[in-house]
Parts: C-alpha cells; sequence; structure tokens
C-alpha cells in the first residue's frame, strides 16, 4: 500500500479569506431592520424584548390574532 | 515564577513492583496513557504517571481571527461537547461586546445544554462506565463478586425490574445487555432534544454572541418536552438501578472507597445562566455567578472556600513542570488589571503565551502535552478536579443552598433534592443527592446519573419559563452588537465532563489571546512545578487493588474505574497545530489485546 501512496507537497497556499460577504452588521446598515418586527420593552438584566406581528410568522398579510384571548399566537 | 522541577529522588523500587502500562486507555476520548508501578503483594498502586501524546494548539491559532468566529471555531476542539465550548465562548464574547441576549435566547441556549448533559453523561455512563461494571467484565476480574450478585436481591427491583445485581449486570454487557441498548435510543432522543435548540449537535448551528438563531415557537418546545418526559421516565429507573450496582461494591468489596479515592479538592465554575440577572458584565460577576442554576465554587476538603467567580477567576494559575512547554515569563503581559482594578498573573489564561517544545517522553522529567492548571488560594497552588463533572457540580451546589428552581430541583446545603413530576406510567418521584463522604471512583459515577435526572428537571423549569416568554409575545431571541476595537472578555461554564473557562483579549478588532481550559486539562494536568501530581496520577497511586488476577493476566479494572469515572476527554486536554502544515503519513496500526 505505502508504495502507491502519493506524497503532496507540504506547500500549499495559505488560506485566504474571500471578500465579498458582508458583514450581518452591514446588511442591517443597508437594507434596515426586518419588516414587521419590533423592540418592546428591556426586561430581566437589561435584556431586550422584541415581539413580532402576525405578518412576520406567516408570511402572509392578516388583520390580526386568530382569537383575541391569545394575542401572540400566530394565526397559521 | 521559576520553572524548574523540584522533585525528590524517586524512591529505590522495591522488588515486588511491577510496572504496567494502559497507553492508550479506551473507551475515553483521545490519547490518554497511564503509566503506574504495582506492588502486587500489598494490592497498592505505588505510582502514576498519566500523558497525553497530542499537541493541538488552539490558542495558537485563534490569534489574528474575527473575535466572532471563536464560538465556531473553539466548538471544534471536542467532537462531543463542541457546543459547550460554543457556550463558553458565546458567554466570552457576550462580556467583551456588551451584549445580553433576549431572555428567550437564554432560555433556548439553557435548553439546549441541558440536552448535551443528558445526552453525553447518558452514553457515557451507560455504553462505556457501566462496561466496567457488567457481567463480562466482573466475571473476568472478580468472579467471586459475580458469584455473590447472583445471590444479591437489588433494594429496588421494583422500579427498575432486575431481581438481582447479577440481573444489572448482565444487563450492561455490552452491545447485548438490555440497558447497554436502552441508552442507545435515549442518547438519540437527547441529540433531538440538542438540535431542537441549537441547530445541529455537537456543533451548533444558531448559536450566536448576542442570543440565538432558533426560532422560538410553542412547537419546539412541545417537541422537545415529549421527547424530555420519556427521558425523566428513563431517569426514574435508572437512578435507582445505579444506587443498587454502586452500593453493591462497596458491600461486596469491603473498602472499595478507597478506590480512586483523593482529597475532596473539587472545583465548579457553574452553568445556567439567570436572564433575570446575568448582565455579562465583569464587575457584577458575582452575583450572577451566584444566580446560575448550578452554583460555581470551590470545595477544598469538604468546605465551600467560595461561590464567587471573580475569586475563581483570579485564582486560575496555569503551571508547568512536567509538560512539553517552555515558560513564557519573559513574554508579553496582555492583561495586568481586571475590570475591577485587580491584578492579574503572569500565568492566567489571560496572559499566557503558548511556547510548545516537544521533546521525549521522561517520567523524571517532561511527560506529557497537557499543562498544570491550578487554582490558588493565597497560599496552595490546588490540583482541583471536576469529579467527571457531576460530582463537583451537585457538591458546590448542594454546600452552597442556593438553587430552588420552582419545585424540579432544590439546594438543601447538605444536599441537592431533584422533584420529577409523573410521566406516562410512573407517578412523580423525589430524589436526593446527599454529600458523600469520599470524592472516589464509585461517588464520582454515582453523582453522573444523579446530575442527569438533575439536568432533566432543571429543562422542565426552563420550558416552562421559555413558554412564558412566547406566551407573552417575546419572540425576539438575539440582540445586535458591535465588535469593540479593544476588549477583553472571560467566561465560564461547566463542560459535560467539569469546569470550562475560556479568555479573550480583542486588539484592533481581532483576536490577540484565546485560551479555552476544558475538564480535561485539569483532571489529566501533571506533576506541576511544586511536585504536585495531577487528579489522575493523585487518584490511581496509592490506591487499593481488588482485581482477583494475578500479574500474568491483570486486567488493571480497578484503575481503569478510576481514569474513566473522571469522564477524560483528550481533545480537550491539549489544543492541534500543525506548523506549515506538513503532510504526515498515517499508519494503521492494529492494537489486538488492549483491555
Amino acid at each position: 500500500m505505502a508504495d502507491k501512496t502519493k506524497i503532496r507537497s507540504s506547500r500549499r497556499p495559505e488560506p485566504v479569506h474571500q471578500p465579498g460577504t458582508r458583514k450581518g452588521e452591514e446588511m442591517l446598515d443597508a437594507a434596515g431592520k426586518e419588516a414587521r418586527r419590533y423592540h418592546t420593552e428591556k426586561t430581566g438584566a437589561g435584556r431586550q424584548s422584541g415581539k413580532s406581528t402576525p405578518r412576520d410568522v406567516s408570511g402572509i398579510v392578516t388583520k390580526g390574532p386568530i382569537d383575541p384571548r391569545s394575542p401572540y399566537l400566530p394565526p397559521s | 515564577m521559576a520553572i524548574k522541577a523540584r522533585r525528590e529522588e524517586p524512591p529505590t523500587p522495591s522488588p515486588q513492583l511491577v510496572e504496567m502500562a494502559w497507553d492508550p486507555i479506551t473507551r475515553i476520548v483521545g490519547s490518554l496513557g497511564i503509566y503506574t508501578k504495582l506492588d502486587f503483594q500489598q494490592r497498592k498502586v505505588v505510582e502514576c504517571h498519566s500523558t497525553s501524546s497530542i499537541f493541538r494548539g488552539y490558542s495558537i491559532f485563534m490569534q489574528g481571527k474575527d473575535p466572532r468566529d471563536s464560538h465556531f471555531i473553539t466548538s471544534r476542539i471536542c467532537g462531543i461537547c463542541g457546543d459547550n465550548h460554543a457556550t463558553c465562548s458565546v458567554y466570552t464574547q457576550n462580556m467583551a461586546y456588551g451584549v445580553r441576549p433576549p431572555a428567550l435566547g437564554e432560555w433556548i441556549l439553557n435548553l439546549g445544554e441541558a440536552a448535551e448533559y443528558m445526552f453525553d453523561h447518558n452514553i457515557f455512563q451507560e455504553n462505556l462506565v457501566a462496561v466496567d461494571y457488567c457481567e463480562q467484565m466482573v466475571r473476568e476480574t472478580n468472579p467471586g463478586v459475580l458469584e455473590m450478585a447472583e445471590k444479591t436481591e437489588a433494594p429496588n427491583a421494583d422500579v427498575h425490574g432486575y431481581r438481582t445485581i447479577a440481573d444489572i449486570m448482565r444487563a450492561c454487557n455490552p452491545f447485548a445487555g438490555a440497558l447497554y441498548l436502552e441508552g442507545l435510543q435515549m442518547s438519540r432522543l437527547t441529540r433531538e432534544k440538542f438540535c431542537l435548540m441549537e441547530g445541529r449537535h455537537v456543533h451548533p448551528s444558531t448559536l450566536y454572541p448576542g442570543g440565538v438563531g432558533t426560532a422560538g415557537t410553542i412547537q419546539v418546545f412541545t417537541d422537545y418536552l415529549v421527547r424530555l418526559m420519556k427521558y425523566v421516565e428513563w431517569m426514574k429507573k435508572m437512578v435507582p438501578l445505579h444506587d443498587d450496582l454502586f452500593n453493591f461494591f462497596y458491600q461486596a468489596l469491603p473498602g472499595y472507597e478507597k478506590v480512586g479515592q483523593r482529597r475532596v479538592l473539587l472545583g465548579c465554575w457553574g452553568s445556567f445562566q439567570d436572564p433575570n440577572v446575568c448582565d455579562y458584565d465583569y464587575r457584577t460577576m458575582d452575583d450572577w455567578g451566584r444566580a446560575m442554576f448550578v452554583t460555581p465554587g470551590i470545595v477544598v476538603d469538604g468546605k465551600l472556600v467560595t461561590t464567587s467567580l471573580i475569586d475563581i477567576n483570579l485564582g486560575l494559575r496555569i503551571l508547568l513542570g512536567s509538560s512539553y512547554y517552555e515558560d513564557w515569563e519573559n513574554e508579553r503581559t496582555f492583561v495586568d488589571r481586571d475590570p475591577l482594578g485587580n491584578p492579574i498573573d503572569k500565568h492566567h489564561p489571560w496572559n499566557q503565551t503558548t511556547i510548545p517544545k516537544p521533546q521525549k517522553r521522561d517520567f523524571q522529567g517532561n511527560y506529557s502535552w497537557v499543562m498544570s492548571p491550578r487554582w490558588y488560594d493565597g497560599r496552595d497552588y490546588l490540583a482541583l478536579d471536576t469529579g467527571g463533572g457531576p460530582l463537583a457540580r451537585l457538591w458546590v451546589t448542594a454546600l452552597a443552598g442556593l438553587v430552588d428552581l420552582g419545585g424540579y430541583t432544590k439546594a438543601t446545603g447538605q444536599s441537592v433534592k431533584i422533584r420529577l413530576p409523573k410521566t406516562a406510567t410512573k407517578p412523580e418521584v423525589e430524589f436526593e443527592w446527599k454529600i458523600p463522604q469520599w470524592s472516589n471512583t464509585i461517588e464520582r459515577n454515582r453523582a453522573r446519573t444523579y446530575f442527569q435526572a438533575y439536568a432533566a428537571a432543571a429543562a422542565l423549569h426552563f420550558i416552562d419559563k421559555a413558554l412564558e416568554e412566547i406566551r407573552a409575545g417575546h419572540t425576539k431571541t438575539w440582540n445586535e452588537f458591535t465588535v469593540p476595537k479593544e476588549a477583553i472578555g472571560c467566561g465560564f461554564h461547566e463542560a459535560v465532563r467539569g469546569v470550562l473557562s475560556h479568555h479573550m483579549v480583542i486588539e484592533n478588532g481581532k483576536i490577540a489571546n484565546y485560551h479555552p481550559y476544558p475538564p480535561t486539562p485539569w483532571n489529566a494536568s501533571v506533576r506541576d512545578i511544586y511536585g504536585t501530581p495531577g487528579p489522575y496520577e493523585d487518584a490511581v497511586q496509592g490506591t487499593s487493588i481488588f482485581e482477583e488476577n494475578g500479574p500474568d493476566n491483570f486486567k488493571g479494572i480497578d484503575i481503569l474505574r478510576t481514569v474513566r469515572s473522571f469522564d477524560p476527554c483528550l481533545p480537550c486536554g491539549v489544543h492541534m497545530y500543525l506548523g506549515e502544515g506538513k503532510e504526515l503519513k498515517v499508519v494503521h496500526s492494529p492494537t489486538f489485546g488492549r483491555p
């Protein structure tokens, strides 16, 4: 087996970062905040909370929750 | 600090001493070698050295990387608890970036880590450790004990269904025993739970600084809960079963408590953050550390000496003495004061510079790639161990008496109570883990099964909390952050097998220094500059031999049980670096006949 093994050169190109992939914060700056999501109060140890509308969850335009007793239940 | 080893001359070997080595130790991860001198007349291990023959080098190639990649890179340190590293790195980054995940993000992370504890402890206990106590193994090493097991009724037979201890042992037989096979099935369920929370096992894909990418929905938590309740039912059988099995060894082999016993020197860095308290600010780290749902702390000789994460951090020292590295005393100091103004030692992970120096193994000099992490209490450099993880976690949590998870778990000051609710076929059950008399092989293994139940109970609490957030409409799981140009951070967590810390220094927006310290560098550490042996060495040295075989067919079962009780994981022990990318030729060398 050993004589069939090809020993490749130990000189390989160094790994190079491929430019062109934008950072998350750059995309946020360019595209703005995602629609139908909004910040609410801070909870606990200063942790930012946020909610989303049924439109965000379902991808469809809805008039409101399917049941007023469950205002945040996704409509679909 | 001088690095010259101060060692006494080795004692003149006794004529009845036999040198025996297990290299590699099987049924663990990585390359661990245990080299002993045994006195068969006295039935004792006289001397032990633990050695690891792999060098990795994460601390070297992390330099210059984008800090936001650190959790993805450090996750690859380990193929079984990579998520623990990712989590610890996320904690470290949260501190460095000053970002706090939304509460729901933290509960999801806690649920992922709870699933990891349930998975990893389960597969290790049922498929790797249990083999040391199975019928086949006991027949080969202690036939007299098996004979006694056949006649001994299992006290909890009505709960687990095995009439005698020998029946339990038969169920532990590898590949054929019922418990061995059930253990594999349970491991699958726990991995599924993990993937629901962190996207992928074992290298999470939805874990980031500032939160998680998992979409928190009622459905995802229900899917987790369905699997969790099956695991809870399994625990109701396995905790009493392991109690029966391990208690039997004390009964069958008087003096067995001496096997693997060492001084109680336990460290736990805490697990499961409380989003109501934790703000990831170093200056308030003591407060949010004590609010963790597994309490951080250090136990010395049975006394809880601290629960302060700041004290724990300041006392960290990475010593050399028997390792293949050069000292970094004259290298750069990255952090001279912590954010509270406390001085940071040159041998603290924030200031470590890794300088590998490959050399021949010499048990009178340097013999391992593992360094010697110690905790400095102001007087001594303590060779803490983790008790395989669960022993230290339960011991510290019990003594601190801080945890009360809404009735699911409660620390009482001398014990930890774990309440598991009604499941499909079993009623509600309460277990109580009591602080044992010894830090030894059997108690490390017993604690593991209790901590599996603890993790399950904690997960029930986390699901309640996550669903509260969902019902309030708080679906946000991730918060924005920016990477500062200059910052430091540290993260404290519990990898499955014990303490885990990450320390990072950022300069010019890139990593200037990064040092992960997982549990195995602590447990597998070697004799330091003061000659203090590491925990494996200490626990094996002086241990009694109960195996009935003589030197000719000696298996070393008591030694192997001891080493495995720490749940060794050598890829964590040293961190692979191949310099300029030299091609290595791989040669397969079968090792038939290895125990």
